[in-house]
């Protein structure tokens, strides 16, 4: 029999997953566009021209109400996607390791307590609460606009990773550590974070696209940050000459949809390979 | 545990998660800066002196602040959600006005989906592998990434601008007198198609994954090849045998779908300029009102709560095994 490690066999289980192959590709394309985004863009972003002017070979997306040239603002827009998603991502798992962490190896009122708070966070519509909580700042700056999605969405990070902690808090390696005298905090982060990592890091892949639809969605509704390159603005911006100019609208609409739709397949992809239950 | 005592006592559980979501409702608003009296009524509303004295005694803004959480829930406790000064009106009247119409719309969309994604999955699960199959899930796939706003924008270019088959938004034609009751619920629909389908397109996408899953999962039973081998007709197997332990799984996400649905109105509500709970939400969030903002998330909140309660009790109904 042939023995295959752990590393080829997920490469081989990822190649025969077509879906999930097609979402990382999405995914490194994107990835190209946030990286080499001064390269790729024909234009500045702020650069003025004549406005509302059709696709053509000097500007492929057209011009908007403004004159920018929409080719380069969905390229830069696709950087503060990316922004947006791994900072909420990022403050996300730090909120849920903390918490999860904490409820689930200490236990006690303390893990009934923070659960009953998750529970009434989970019971709640998650973007009527992003909104409401928006509504209090005067500026809506782009780090507010990511905190505030981070800190309303830690409740379902958190519980997969109590459940993670929990089963693992009496395992063998953990008792050996407790058995050395490691304190708390060192067996949280030194021992359970390396093995709880991979269902973190599916979760954030599929959250990410959540987190970049919420302040698409925000900014659609003109309650983002108006400094920012965001496609759900470019929409906004072109819905009231959406007949006479359709393209401002279209374009940064396909390159969301392209991105959810990668970060989904992929995550998925991801999920179903390492079968892991979110 | 009957039935019965389940579901008084999910009642009784829904209102500790009431004063939980004031509560939390109220710091959030009261974290807002400034004048408490200005940030709730809008900086931008007529005011003299003498109505912002009479608020701030109202609203007891010189207690401190548990007693003025106390002051508000008992004044909305007995229906007194407060007065918009920017639009001259109490608030209870104006939520009153816009709570049918996003039922309308949340309820037409909840329809649609649990129909649409039913018969879609079903079929493709039926029939696996074939064309339809492919199809089905391949719209299942995609479906899920089309941001709903976006979606809005294309379908009302192409049915409202272009082929002008339907109306671009509103809830109905203004102005216009009907012949019949056909036609003024004629109308009625045409302005419905759009946002309905947007609001729906994702959750049908996603349930149509799982009750295909699911119906898999249950024809491949023994209880199913009982039913075939007894000879029954396949309709009556896969629609009486299978589909209701096929449509558990939905029913459980479904009331999730609830918070989801009311999330997509305010979105969905503001493009097609539906007369609803979401779009005066965006309005009052715009205008800086926080005592409407407060007030509608709050009974946004507690429909979501309701619908929740409602689904639990039908999945109790629909699986006997379930253990309350």
């Amino acid at each position: 029999m042939k023995i295959t490690s752990p590393t080829a066999s997920t490469l081989k289980k990822l190649k025969e997953n077509k879906a999930a192959l097609f979402g990382f590709a999405i995914v490194l394309f994107f990835i190209t566009l946030v990286i080499f985004a001064d390269i790729i863009a024909p234009y500045d972003p702020n650069e003025v021209f004549r406005a509302r002017q059709p696709p053509s070979s000097k500007h492929w997306f057209g011009t908007d109400t403004r004159g920018r040239d929409v080719f380069s603002l969905v390229v830069y827009g696709a950087r503060t996607t990316f922004y947006v998603g791994a900072c909420c991502c990022l403050i996300e798992f730090v909120i849920s390791f903390i918490i999860g962490g904490v409820s689930g190896y200490i236990g006690g009122w303390l893990d009934e307590a923070l659960m009953r708070i998750a529970d009434i966070f989970l019971a709640l519509p998650s973007f009527i609460m992003v909104i409401l909580a928006v509504s209090m700042f005067k500026a809506r700056s782009l780090s507010i606009i990511i905190l505030v999605m981070a800190l309303i969405d830690w409740p379902y990070m958190t519980r997969v990773i109590r459940s993670q902690v929990l089963q693992m808090k009496n395992a063998p390696f953990v008792e050996a550590a407790r058995a050395m005298g490691a304190s708390t905090p060192r067996i949280l982060f030194r021992h359970i974070l390396p093995n709880i990592i991979l269902p973190v890091i599916v979760l954030s892949t599929i959250h990410f696209a959540g987190y970049v639809l919420w302040e698409a969605s925000l900014s659609f509704l003109g309650l983002g940050d108006p400094n920012s390159i965001s496609y759900g603005a470019i929409i906004l911006s072109g819905k009231n000459t959406l007949q006479t100019c359709p393209w401002i609208s279209f374009f940064p609409g396909i390159f969301l949809f392209l991105l959810l739709l990668g970060f989904q397949l992929f995550g998925d992809g991801l999920r179903d390979i390492f079968e892991i239950r979110v | 545990m009957k039935l019965r005592t389940y579901i008084i006592r999910r009642i009784i559980m829904i209102i500790p998660l009431f004063f939980a979501m004031s509560a939390l409702v109220f710091v959030l608003i009261h974290l807002a800066p400034g004048d408490p009296i200005l940030t709730m009524f809008g900086t931008s509303a007529p005011y003299n002196k003498d109505i912002i004295e009479v608020m701030r005694q109202k609203y007891g803004l010189d207690k401190p602040l548990y007693e003025q959480y106390l002051i508000w829930l008992n004044m909305l406790l007995h229906g007194d959600l407060g007065y918009s000064y920017l639009n001259s009106r109490p608030i209870s009247v104006m939520i009153g006005e816009r709570i049918i119409p996003t039922l309308e719309l949340t309820g037409s969309a909840l329809v649609i989906t649990v129909i649409v994604s039913t018969i879609l999955g079903v079929t493709a699960a039926v029939k696996r592998n074939s064309i339809i199959d492919h199809i089905v899930t391949s719209f299942a796939v995609t479906g899920r990434g089309i941001p709903s706003f976006w979606l809005a924008l294309i379908l009302i270019l192409i049915f409202s601008l272009y082929l002008n088959w339907l109306p671009v938004c509103g809830r109905e034609t203004p102005g216009m007198t009907f012949s019949s009751p056909f036609e003024y619920w004629l109308d009625k629909i045409k302005h419905m198609i759009l946002p309905v389908i947007c609001l729906s397109s994702y959750q049908i996408a996603y349930l149509v994954r799982l009750v295909r899953a699911s119906m898999l999962d249950v024809l491949n039973q023994d209880y199913i090849m009982t039913a075939r081998a007894k000879g029954l007709k396949e309709s009556i197997v896969i629609y009486k045998h299978a589909l209701r332990n096929a449509i558990l799984p939905e029913v459980t996400v479904i009331g999730l779908y609830v918070g989801y649905l009311m999330a997509g109105a305010a979105v969905i509500e503001t493009i097609f300029a539906w007369p609803g709970l979401g779009s005066l939400l965006v309005t009052s969030v715009h205008r800086r009102e926080y005592l409407l903002i407060m007030d509608i998330s709050l009974i946004i909140f507690i429909m979501v709560l309701v619908a929740n309660l409602i689904t639990d009790i039908i999945y109790a109904y629909l699986d006997p095994r379930i253990k309350y």
